[in-house]
């Protein structure tokens, strides 16, 4: 049980405060509500480029980390489709160093052009590093597209080309920054060694004078209805052929998302799980396969992706993991794997609650998904669903004309 | 009217000293495993972990140690390796194995409630592994893929022939791993291994989280007699390293569009009298996001998504590694950056302020791993591994508040010299 206080400043800046008096630091996040989803078409990877120019100095602070290290602190941040997080531990002493530099850069940055110069440079080896230079690295810029073609979770968070990264202007930074990096469009959690009484007087001593920002309004164009299986092939140089499964699922906010979860669990969660017993041990068909959800909040994706074993072929293998899907939509899971992935999340909650920062980022999660009281009543909706639910859940989602393929294939010959 | 907030003094900064010392309780189970127990937590969580000395310094052959303990859980005399995957998971119990340079580690983390059913079984594996044909053959395998699918990642390939260059293609930390390595791998070498590494005498425990008195009288019930008969400690005898005589190198990586660059040496371990000073030194150089070599390869040239230096301490011996991957045509400015970086450490004093900084950041990181009882336990884990006492910790708050820019300057010009380093580029050539 993760229990909080939340309150809202004049200026719409909403702040979630809980208490943990074992740990001597503090953890704070602040939530942005904008992701790559709201970016324009013609410039991906804008709001992951912006993450960066956020620790290139505000208005009043030269240099975000140099601080904040001397206050004994660490920090980093992430986006996603559909957030940007950013995120610091500092020992409990030394709070308002937190609050101080926070503050500055949500009042205003120092658009500085060196910096935007600099940042640019990294985002483009960031993505040669993690996208390009890596074996099945250009994996989710091919299966986004594929997957998505109007909604903008069709390009992945680093951009669809290196090309919209090194054309960003120092107006572009200017234009994002008025338009989502304000108190109205954050959440801000506090959690540790504090008290929500000390938290309210710093974030009134140090965000309430902040202007209010104008309220977001989205239009994003929705995701039409997929007709019939989409295929993907491509052909790569890789050691192994891979296959990708994508269905099309539900926002992680709908209550389809739980039994759609345990699906996953079910599959291929673990050393006892049915993918590994059966694809990989048993029909030898891969080396390794996973079934994972994305979580997106506009509607996300059920995952299949598995590398195909030596000397297996593509449509063996498809027809594996077919068989799965048939097994999980048509019959009731058994009693014990109910029994194994309930447990699994009642015990994923609890450990949840270990770490602080983790604490932090997640009630801050929850609350832009509508309640961060929901942190600890979710696992009741993972605790109420029966087999045939999950049963009925996977056969709505999981059929091919709501799937997209992507066959990854090895351009080096097999002996 | 209130008055506006100062924005550009920063708040007054508090000291953050006061640890909490790691005293964990010592007991010893009826036949002698050592345990060591780290309490505390809010939840009712519990961690126990396992470490044998049986990591790859001791494998007669390439694979032995780390198939030996893959393989544990992969049948037992009295559960196939699918009753075993079923219980752990079952009970939301994560099971998991690893092998380093020197040690092996098993561990469980679970609910306490869950142990009764759990720990059970953790003893099948350890003390009654039957190593199936089967499962060894899909493992083998699996792994092998593995490997293939990682020797076209630059850092991969990169890293397994630094190390060969600093330690020798005989000693146990140096050895190149090879494709046919998997290939060669005989199953009937593991049992041995194992009946020789796994036993009472080569083991240590650490438990941390709530620990009870049920979950330490059920450890002594599972693991508290003597399991094999096969007591001489097997020690292996020390193996000089051999360094390569050229320093610098490259390995060919046609399509690559960033290189790996590896620069570093062979040093000591954690029980070298410098090991704490040169530990800060390092830092400054390039263990956190404001060192130098981040704040100039990265933010300053652009050149990289992320640079750090590291030492690394093994029973036998360490070494000092810089590590960045870089766009194909920037890999010779990037690397002389490097080197002037080095070269500035070794003959100009740090700034009060960047020595000020350095000392509270990493004050800052102590104190986050002290966190609670699972990072107390890892932390434990290295005074356990080295032969350490908790006087360690001590010594390096000591050296931490007593660090002068004279000290820093001592160390990066014994160990940090440019000339004493090698060099290693994984990527494309000619650029």
């Amino acid at each position: 049980m993760i229990q909080f206080e939340r309150f809202i400043l004049g200026n719409g800046l909403r702040v979630l405060v809980h208490e943990d008096r074992t740990t001597p630091l503090v953890a704070m996040n602040i939530l942005y509500d904008v992701g790559s989803k709201d970016e324009n078409p013609d410039k991906t990877g804008f709001a992951h480029l912006f993450e960066h120019l956020m620790f290139g100095g505000s208005v009043h602070i030269p240099k975000y980390d140099e601080p904040l290290e001397n206050a004994g602190g660490q920090n980093n941040a992430f986006t996603t489709e559909d957030i940007t997080s950013y995120y610091l531990t500092v020992p409990a002493q030394n709070i308002e160093t937190g609050f101080w530099l926070e503050s500055d850069r949500m009042l205003g940055l120092a658009f500085s052009d060196e910096s935007l110069n600099v940042q640019r440079n990294v985002v483009i080896e960031e993505f040669r590093q993690r996208y390009l230079n890596q074996p099945y690295g250009d994996t989710w810029l091919l299966l986004r597209p594929h997957v998505f073609k109007v909604h903008p979770y069709r390009w992945d968070t680093i951009g669809m080309d290196i090309s919209h990264i090194e054309k960003a202007t120092m107006d572009d930074v200017k234009q994002f920054y008025a338009g989502y990096y304000h108190p109205g469009n954050a959440i801000m959690v506090i959690a540790g060694n504090t008290s929500a009484g000390h938290v309210k007087e710093l974030a009134e001593k140090w965000f309430a004078s902040i202007p209010p920002g104008k309220q977001v309004h989205r239009n994003l164009p929705a995701e039409p209805a997929q007709e019939s299986i989409r295929t993907l092939s491509v052909t790569r140089d890789v050691p192994y052929d891979m296959i990708i499964k994508a269905y099309k699922i539900c926002s992680r906010t709908h209550g389809d998302f739980y039994a759609l979860d345990l699906i996953t669990e079910i599959l291929s969660a673990g050393n006892s799980s049915r993918f590994y017993n059966n694809l990989v041990k048993k029909k030898k068909l891969f080396s390794e396969i996973d079934a994972f959800l994305t979580g997106e909040l506009d509607g996300g994706m059920f995952v299949i992706s598995g590398k195909l074993v030596d000397g297996a072929d593509i449509p063996a293998a498809e027809a594996g993991i077919r068989e799965e899907i048939t097994g999980m939509v048509s019959e009731t899971a058994l009693p014990e794997e109910m029994e194994k992935v309930k447990n699994k999340a009642e015990a994923a909650k609890i450990f949840r609650e270990i770490n602080v920062l983790n604490k932090a980022i997640n009630l801050a999660y929850y609350e832009l998904m509508g309640d961060a009281g929901m942190i600890n009543r979710e696992v009741e909706k993972y605790l109420a669903l029966t087999a045939d639910d999950i049963m009925k859940t996977g056969a709505t989602y999981l059929k091919d004309e709501n799937c997209c393929v992507l066959y990854y294939r090895t351009g080096k010959n097999h002996k | 009217m209130k008055t506006a907030t100062d924005r550009t003094t920063p708040p007054r900064l508090n000291d953050i000293g006061g640890f909490p010392a790691i005293h964990p309780v010592l007991f010893k189970l009826d036949n002698g495993i050592p345990v060591y127990r780290v309490s505390g937590g809010t939840q009712d969580v519990v961690k126990i972990e396992f470490i044998f000395k049986a990591g790859r310094l001791y494998q007669p052959s390439p694979l032995v140690a780390s198939f030996t303990n893959n393989m544990l859980a992969e049948g037992s005399r009295n559960h196939s390796a699918f009753e075993i995957a079923s219980i752990l998971e079952l009970n939301a119990t994560m099971f998991d194995n690893e092998t380093g340079f020197d040690n092996s580690y098993l561990h469980l983390f679970t609910l306490n409630k869950h142990l009764e059913k759990t720990l059970p079984v953790l003893e099948e594996i350890i003390k009654y592994p039957v190593f199936p044909e089967m499962e060894f053959r899909v493992l083998r395998q699996n792994r092998k893929q593995d490997f293939i699918v990682n020797s076209s990642k630059v850092v991969s390939i990169g890293k397994r022939k630094f190390r060969n260059l600093m330690f020798g293609a005989d000693h146990p930390y140096g050895r190149e791993l090879q494709v046919a390595d998997f290939e060669r791998l005989d199953i009937a070498g593991l049992p041995d291994f194992h009946r020789k590494r796994y036993s009472p005498e080569q083991c240590a425990v650490i438990l941390s989280g709530k620990v009870t008195k049920e979950t330490v009288d059920l450890l002594n019930r599972c693991f508290g007699a003597k399991w094999t008969d096969d007591v001489q400690r097997s020690d292996i005898p020390e193996k000089k390293a051999a360094n390569d005589p050229v320093r610098k190198h490259f390995l060919e990586k046609k399509d690559a569009v960033q290189s790996a660059i590896f620069i570093g040496r062979p040093l000591f371990n954690r029980t070298h009298p410098d090991w704490h000073a040169l530990v800060i030194t390092n830092t400054i150089l390039g263990g956190y996001f404001g060192s130098r070599l981040m704040q100039n390869i990265r933010e300053k040239m652009g050149y990289t998504y992320g640079i750090y230096s590291s030492l690394v301490s093994m029973e036998r011996g360490g070494y000092f590694f810089i590590l960045s991957e870089v766009g194909s045509g920037q890999t010779a400015k990037a690397v002389d950056a490097i080197y002037g970086e080095m070269k500035k450490i070794t003959c100009e004093p740090v700034s009060p302020d960047e020595l000020n900084t350095v000392k509270n950041y990493l004050t800052g990181q102590f104190l986050r791993g002290m966190d609670g009882p699972f990072a107390q336990a890892e932390k434990f884990k290295i005074l356990l591994e080295s032969g350490l006492d908790d006087s360690y910790f001590t010594k390096y708050l000591e050296t931490l508040s007593n660090i002068s820019p004279g000290i820093i300057m001592d160390m990066a010009g014994k160990y940090l010299n440019p000339e004493d380093m090698y060099e290693l580029i994984a990527g494309k050539n000619g650029v």
